[in-house]
């Protein structure tokens, strides 16, 4: 369905990803984008914010009316309430000014004007919250901050704990990881160096944050609820089972942890051999805590459906034929 | 452990089986491998290719340029699942920006877009000549005050050696008007450190007798104009 023309995708293969490879449901906001992308004329748009630069007449004013619903809706969904999104337009709009309108300079038609000015406000205000957490007012600035990339925290959370039963433990999960963030003055925070941006630093340093957590709590949990199980079924007293794992659990224990420590050997290996491409679906693949359905990846790759089932095959053979080859496994092989 | 095992581990892990949203364990396990599949790099997405990317407006060479730089960048990766997600929830929340806003936002940009208030402008013309006058004429007395003055010579002042000036090290050194020798006379500047009477001069501890003033008023007297303002005469000093 999806066709690649001259090297660029068409509008309407974007509007077939948002209809027929997004969940149905809770797609709404990608239909409307699909929508807004198909009606676009990027030449115009990038004509638009020439005409800025160059200073003509009446050109800002114009632009500010265009983007005006763009950078309200963002403040508003980044800032707590009215009067700050109040606040977060009027500087947002003054940074799109600053040194000449120097952020709009990039632009180059590549995308649309609101698609671009939405992503240029949601930098300016993570530059605003970073600010507050270089200053010495860190503190101040947590409620923002959590305003910010709340929503974010708990879609990665999500997708690492997908599932209804896991409604405790991702609860759980958000509070460990803001716990760990406001350690130690927010050192965590504070070591933000200025490579690469500040938002994909904090949600990789959660993205890790939630690993821990999850490797160190999920088994602990199991023997938990293992236990309340129990006792559930005999509340008497005198039978109250120990917290402690039985020695089954234990051996369980290690013999998993022995098989990802091999699995995770085979699977840099194997990755060391991919294409980029396909280390790329290998990384998004498990970035999520069950399988993700190829029209997820295919959105996030921005590739086809059909060529997101040829990745994973040629990742599963590539990944069969080191294993095959591992050492490990050789000897296995050469004891039987 | 045998091999099927593993196999059976990545099937599960990529959705190979069916069952594999039901395994408990597989959360851990992902998470267990995706940490040591990251290598912690960082990078940096303009927002630029950001923005093209989800509007679907790069070319494959650029697409395959920016999945290298996901592959090798977890934060980068990251930070666009964040940028996708901010749009989707904005394009399903959008509302329209308070007119009042948008009329202050554009009023004022109007004043510093019609007329910008820079300080070159704002001080006018007429003050600058005023401040150019001045400076010129401070410069003409400068040089009147200097040209008059004269280098006492203090013989009761003890005698240092001192560092003799090189007029070439130090061009922009004013100079100020030396005493010169009379014409026909041979007479060598003095070095520090030899001390000579001073001529025309009376010791310190001499003695002169005070002139009584006289009795009898007389016609005052112009004086003579002085040699630098008498055109053709001989100044004793220069």
């Amino acid at each position: 369905m999806i066709e690649i023309v001259s090297g660029v995708m068409t509008q309407q293969d974007a509007f077939g990803r948002a209809t027929d490879k997004a969940p149905m449901g809770a797609r709404l906001g990608l239909i409307k984008r699909a929508i807004s992308i198909m009606g676009a004329d990027l030449a115009q748009d990038r004509d638009f914010v020439r005409s800025v630069l160059e200073a003509k007449p009446q050109a800002w004013e114009r632009l500010v009316r265009r983007i005006a619903d763009t950078v309200w809706t963002a403040c508003r969904l980044l800032c707590g309430d009215d009067a700050e999104a109040g606040t977060a337009f009027s500087d947002v709009m003054e940074a799109l000014r600053a040194d000449g309108f120097r952020r709009l300079r990039p632009y180059n038609g590549s995308s649309r004007i609101e698609t671009f000015v939405a992503l240029v406000t949601r930098d300016v205000l993570a530059e605003r919250l970073l600010q507050l957490f270089q200053a010495h007012s860190a503190s101040d600035g947590w409620t923002a901050f959590e305003r910010f990339f709340g929503a974010d925290i708990n879609r990665i959370i999500n997708r690492r704990l997908p599932g209804a039963d896991r409604a405790d433990l991702r609860q759980d999960a958000y509070q460990d990881i803001c716990v760990a963030l406001i350690a130690d003055d927010y050192r965590r925070l504070k070591a933000y160096r200025g490579i690469g941006s500040f938002t994909g630093f904090v949600l990789h340093m959660v993205d890790r944050l939630l690993i821990d957590f999850i490797r160190s709590t999920m088994p602990l949990r199991q023997q938990r609820a293992e236990a309340a199980a129990i006792t559930t079924a005999a509340p008497e007293w005198g039978d109250i089972p120990s917290d402690q794992p039985s020695p089954e659990d234990t051996l369980l224990e290690r013999e998993d942890d022995r098989l990802l420590s091999l699995a995770s050997e085979v699977l840099r290996e194997a990755a060391a051999a991919l294409s980029e491409t396909e280390r790329l679906y290998l990384h998004i693949a498990l970035g999520s805590g069950e399988p993700i359905p190829a029209r997820e990846v295919a959105r996030q790759m921005q590739r086809p459906v059909e060529e997101v089932y040829k990745l994973k095959q040629r990742v599963m053979a590539r990944l069969r034929d080191t294993l095959d080859r591992h050492p490990a496994v050789k000897m296995w092989k050469a004891s039987v | 452990m045998t091999p099927g095992t593993l196999h059976a581990l990545f099937e599960r892990l990529f959705g190979g089986t069916d069952d594999a949203a039901k395994d408990s364990a597989h959360a851990r396990q992902t998470a267990h491998l995706a940490a040591d599949l990251d290598h912690g790099e960082s990078d940096t997405l303009d927002v630029v290719q950001l923005a093209a990317y989800l509007d679907g407006g790069l070319d494959e060479a650029k697409q395959n340029d920016l999945h290298a730089r996901l592959s090798q960048s977890p934060a980068a990766l990251h930070d666009l699942a964040s940028a996708d997600a901010f749009l989707e929830a904005m394009a399903a929340a959008r509302e329209a920006a308070p007119a009042g806003l948008v009329a202050s936002t554009i009023a004022i940009s109007r004043p510093a877009a019609t007329s910008p208030s820079s300080p070159r402008r704002s001080f006018p013309i007429w003050k600058w000549s005023g401040v150019v006058l001045a400076m010129a004429v401070a410069a003409i007395m400068a040089v009147l005050i200097i040209n008059r003055q004269t280098v006492p010579t203090d013989s009761t002042a003890p005698i240092t050696a001192k560092a003799v000036p090189n007029p070439a090290m130090a061009p922009d050194v004013p100079k100020f008007a030396q005493p010169q020798a009379p014409k026909g006379t041979d007479h060598a500047p003095t070095m520090a450190g030899k001390k000579e009477a001073p001529a025309n001069m009376a010791p310190a501890a001499s003695e002169e007798p005070m002139l009584l003033p006289s009795p009898r008023r007389e016609k005052p007297s112009i004086a003579p104009e002085s040699f630098d303002t008498v055109p053709g005469s001989q100044p004793p000093y220069r």
